[in-house]
């Protein structure tokens, strides 16, 4: 006779989450077990308590009344001003590109990260002393206090391929920039050019969220996600579910510690509206 | 209209739209934010958080059919809920009031039976209990489940099992026994197995 299966192993097992072996030796335990069976029962009774509690009153009236109101407040504003974010004036390219983004080929999505509370300022100009790429996890943060002092944020090409999951968890290394070589986002684009990276830096080109890595490219869809004109916490450009992308974090809606995470298109403001997927997350 | 409908109107300046789609799963999101946070104006705090974080993210950008808009909706809130606890469970100096105000007009019996699971549910780790409300609660579909919690089927299920599991002693049927009165658990306290030989 085995032993009988503890609480977790029998919801394991009513789930279905046990392996094949263990599926077969539990089974025969319960099928010759009274006291596992009646465990088994008391499993269900608890699925069934749970959804004899689903029932709630309405949503109150006051909280009704209060949504309303709020809603109708952010209803009024103007979408350019729905958010409470500066403008950033995005410069010309004013170098040659960084050295060393051989690894960026493989790039195809741009991740942009903003977040809460930043005050837009020269949004760029970090990146004149602080230009070149430095590898994962030797800059933590160095980034955040760049951002923190002039309103700059960390554009990196990470090359990574995010998923829904993995994106948000790697907020914070979006956000110091430590996730790849950190690029000077002065050297990008500035020419918003519809065709793709014809703007971006040489080791930039087939890199389809290239055009996002700065400039009008960036400002304008930045715009479009936020409703307005804000200053992006990160850009990454990298991959989303295989598909090219860009991960924008920009300033969370919420408040200061709050960061939004947008994924889009290489083509994001161009028109489309697009996003692959967008989260709200507490700034780490 | 439908909901991806009133979505997309709303994406392209209509003012009413929104309202509208609020008003329609209002009372869904409610239950689950209460039954999620078991505390009423902390549900109504991540709710408003929420909605207002859903309204600016859906202006201006298309809704892309890949999730219901009931099912972007409950993603957003139930995030809202899950950030609360977090950030509660963070901050020691702020914990949750320790008793749930009472809603008001509700019929006694179910109240009751409510009380009790909510008060169980508290006993858990915020992703187990998230996991039980949409699913055991209110019959999402583990798939579906996983859309709203941003993890994998499996993660659902498992997070559904261990939680369950620990309900037992708490919920057995006909069990007199008070739920004690435990503070909130987060995701990092309590992976103890519990259980062990069944009584």
């Amino acid at each position: 006779m085995t032993e009988h299966l503890d609480a977790d192993a029998l919801a394991d097992l009513d789930e279905g989450l046990l392996d094949r072996d263990h599926m077969a030796s539990a089974r025969a335990h319960v099928a010759g077990c009274p006291q596992c069976q009646a465990e088994l029962a008391a499993l269900t009774g608890v699925r069934e308590r749970l959804a004899a509690a689903a029932e709630v009153e309405p949503m109150p009236a006051e909280v009704v009344a209060r949504l309303d109101r709020a809603l109708a407040e952010v209803a009024t504003e103007p979408a350019s001003t729905a958010v409470t974010r500066s403008v950033i004036p995005l410069r010309e390219p004013q170098r040659s590109a960084p050295r060393g983004l051989r690894w960026l080929q493989a790039a195809a999505v741009v991740v942009l990260v903003l977040a809460g509370g930043a005050v837009a300022v020269s949004a760029l100009r970090g990146s004149d002393n602080n230009g070149v790429a430095t590898s994962s996890g030797s800059s933590d943060g160095k980034a955040d206090q760049r951002a923190a002092a002039d309103g700059s944020y960390p554009v990196t090409a990470s090359g990574r391929h995010w998923t829904k999951e993995s994106v948000t968890a790697g907020v914070p290394q979006l956000l110091a920039g430590t996730l790849g070589p950190t690029l000077p986002p002065s050297s990008f684009s500035a020419q918003d050019d519809a065709s793709g990276s014809a703007g971006a830096p040489r080791e930039l080109a087939g890199v389809p969220a290239a055009r996002l890595a700065g400039g009008p490219a960036l400002a304008d869809c930045v715009t479009e996600l936020a409703g307005g004109p804000a200053t992006p916490l990160a850009v990454d450009l990298a991959t989303f579910d295989g598909q090219p992308a860009a991960v924008v974090l920009l300033p969370g809606i919420g408040g200061p510690g709050r960061v939004d995470v947008w994924v889009v298109p290489p083509d994001c403001a161009q028109g489309k509206g697009q996003f692959l997927y967008y989260a709200n997350v507490a700034r780490p | 209209m439908t909901d991806a409908e009133l979505l997309q109107a709303h994406a392209e300046g209509d003012p009413d739209a929104f309202g509208e789609l609020v008003r329609r799963h209002r009372d869904r999101l409610w239950a689950v934010a209460v039954r999620t946070l078991g505390d009423r104006e902390e549900a109504a705090d991540a709710l408003q958080d929420a909605l207002l974080s859903a309204f600016r993210a859906g202006r201006g950008a298309a809704f892309r059919g890949d999730a219901a808009p009931t099912t972007w909706l409950h993603r957003i809130v139930v995030n809202a809920c899950l950030d609360r606890v977090r950030r509660r469970a963070a901050r020691p100096a702020d914990p949750l009031p320790e008793h749930d105000i009472p809603a008001r007009g509700d019929a006694v019996g179910s109240r009751l039976t409510g009380i009790d699971v909510e008060a169980a549910l508290r006993t858990l780790p915020v992703e187990q209990r998230s996991a039980l409300v949409l699913v055991d609660m209110y019959g999402w579909s583990v798939e579906d489940a996983a859309q709203v919690l941003d993890c994998p089927s499996g993660t659902v299920k498992s997070r559904c099992a261990r939680g369950r599991a620990r309900l037992l002693p708490l919920l057995r049927e006909g069990n007199p026994e008070p739920v004690p009165d435990v503070p909130p658990q987060t995701s990092r306290s309590h992976d103890a197995r519990q259980g062990g030989e069944p009584s």
